[in-house]
């Protein structure tokens, strides 16, 4: 009971205060506490990376082995999570070529660049055609497989360049073209990520005839506000009341001009008391946790 | 007449579906050149970026991922364009894992392909971080502390631009590109508003609402809303001959605008079915 419910409490209420302490006095030793409470809880966010991880598996694994009801969807989940977890820790990809000196036929080695780069020769030349430096110049062409660097390599070496293959360096790679992780990035999660997102134009028109009608007062003022917005806000609102003059005092009417008052003004206003209302909110909650009245983060109820 | 009006409320949504992707599909193919009209709120973003100092280094937050890509990458785009042309150096940060791969394809775009800038001394990307607020919260203590490397896995130390950023006190301007939580709310609640720093804003159409206030207090200087608003800070861009022609945004606004059309005719429709019902209700 001590360990389980007073020691989580205590430190609850320690850090909570001394955070809270932080906020208005900014001088020591509360200003290196902000700090290094801020990394704990990088830390603790990448721990909680690894438990959505588990959890994710845990469910999905679940649903296969007891073929709970569309079963396909979770072995979908799981494939797709141990191979981007392959292509993020295992197998990197983005292999690359640094040219360490041009030999003694630098024309060879440009023409072999401009053709694998597809640039043209002069370029090629004013990029690459220079005196040996320290370290080489970096090839701008990466390989997902090493076999193909090397073949690369190979060829200028024929050429009578001196090459090196290097690969991109772990962390990199997350962020490099021609890696297996920026492949599944680009191939398979952006498509799947905006196709599920461009969904929702046609479920919007769809709800939109069903549900918008003019029931009484409240919905109608939703009703013509919303379209007010939906007119005005693309171009279309400015070229169906361009007819009337800015300069006139009915400038009021255009659309794009109406619709930006009722964004500024009725909706700011409600906007604003929502969040100041959500304000409230997580202050009292705060304060309930930090004090120890709500103890739903032990598992009590 | 009357049984025909009712059933103008029943229309399969099957067709509705393929109605919306005629409506978006075509004006994509034929344009109708609709004029874009830069709205307040967007011109004030574009006046505050256009006033930071030329020597002054900018924080771009890239917190949004494929799924609104249409909407927000736009404004990317013309922000760092903007930024660029004025010569300002940039500092990219991610909240969203994915916020990582947007940066990337944007500064190449811009900064590589564009502008032919130099990684490390006229732009920089430090990458994701886990922790939402709590690393907005922690780099305006210490940079270094929370992005020891850059998503190069470069030391932030060997990073010419880097020299002098301590923490967020450093940084002269703050635009978030944000799609949801963690984005600009945090940027304006943890950084922007308790350091003094002028902060700027391009958000999802959504996500207006809730932002608006704090534009209306001061505490962001305007906000690009939506593809509409990525389409007038284009507009803004040819207008003031920084880019010399529009971009994705402002060629998607034709048939973004007769989408909209549509589903206002869609309800129109709906409810003069519903007015029928209720006619023939009434009468029995």
């Amino acid at each position: 009971m001590f360990l389980k419910r007073y020691i989580p409490l205590a430190i609850v209420f320690v850090v909570g205060v001394t955070m809270l302490a932080s906020w208005f006095i900014p001088h020591s030793p509360f200003d290196a506490f902000e700090i290094h409470a801020t990394q704990w809880f990088d830390i603790i966010a990448s721990f909680a990376m690894i438990l959505g991880a588990l959890n994710l598996l845990k469910i999905q694994s679940s649903k296969l082995i007891h073929r709970k009801r569309d079963w396909q969807y979770s072995l979908a989940a799981i494939l797709g999570f141990f191979l981007t977890l392959t292509f993020g820790f295992i197998l990197k990809g983005g292999h690359f070529l640094v040219l360490k000196d041009v030999g003694n036929n630098p024309t060879a080695v440009v023409n072999e660049l401009s053709q694998e780069l597809q640039i043209d020769n002069k370029i090629a030349n004013n990029i690459y055609a220079i005196p040996e430096t320290g370290d080489g110049i970096k090839i701008k062409k990466q390989y997902y497989t090493q076999n193909k660097a090397i073949e690369f390599k190979n060829r200028l070496e024929t050429a009578g360049a001196v090459v090196e293959v290097k690969e991109v360096v772990w962390g990199g790679h997350l962020q490099q073209n021609n890696t297996y992780f920026a492949w599944i990035f680009k191939n398979v999660f952006t498509p799947l990520s905006a196709t599920m997102f461009a969904l929702l134009a046609f479920f919007v028109a769809s709800a939109s005839y069903r549900a918008f009608k003019v029931r009484n007062l409240e919905a109608t003022i939703l009703l013509v506000a919303g379209i007010i917005i939906m007119i005005g806000r693309v171009p279309l609102g400015v070229f169906i009341t361009n007819w009337i003059p800015r300069t006139s005092f009915f400038s009021f009417l255009r659309l794009e001009i109406l619709q930006e008052w009722i964004y500024q003004y009725p909706n700011a206003a409600g906007a604003r008391a929502i969040m100041i209302g959500i304000g409230l909110g997580i202050v009292g909650t705060s304060l309930r946790v930090i004090l120890g009245i709500e103890k739903s983060f032990l598992g009590e109820k | 007449m009357s049984k025909f009006l009712e059933n103008l409320g029943s229309i399969d949504r099957r067709y509705i579906f393929l109605i919306i992707a005629i409506v978006v599909f075509l004006p994509l193919i034929f344009p109708l050149g609709l004029p874009v009209e830069p709205t307040n709120l967007t011109i004030d973003s574009f006046n505050a970026i256009d006033k930071i100092p030329k020597d002054e280094k900018v924080l771009v937050s890239f917190d949004y991922g494929p799924s609104t890509k249409p909407e927000i990458h736009p404004m990317a785009i013309a922000v760092l364009r903007h930024l660029f042309t004025k010569g300002n150096r940039v500092i990219i940060t991610c909240l969203w894992p994915d916020g990582l791969f947007m940066a990337r394809q944007a500064l190449q775009q811009v900064a590589v392909e564009e502008f032919d800038l130099t990684y490390g001394v006229d732009y920089v990307n430090l990458g994701y971080r886990p922790g939402n607020e709590a690393v907005i919260k922690g780099i305006t203590r210490s940079f270094p502390a929370n992005f020891a490397v850059d998503s190069r896995a470069i030391k932030i130390k060997n990073i010419p631009l880097m020299n002098g950023v301590q923490s967020l006190k450093n940084i002269g301007f703050i635009f978030s590109l944000s799609a949801g939580y963690p984005g600009s709310k945090e940027w304006v609640q943890y950084a922007s508003d308790p350091l003094g720093i002028k902060t700027s804003t391009g958000v999802t159409s959504i996500q207006v609402n809730e932002i608006l206030p704090f534009v209306k207090s001061g505490q962001l200087q305007g906000i690009i809303a939506g593809m509409p608003g990525a389409a007038e800070y284009e507009q803004l861009l040819v207008n003031n001959d920084i880019h010399p022609v529009i971009g994705k945004a402002g060629k998607s606004m034709d048939a973004q605008s007769i989408a909209h059309l549509v589903i206002v005719l869609f309800i129109v429709i709906g409810n003069i079915s519903y007015f029928a019902k209720r006619k023939k209700e009434k009468k029995y």
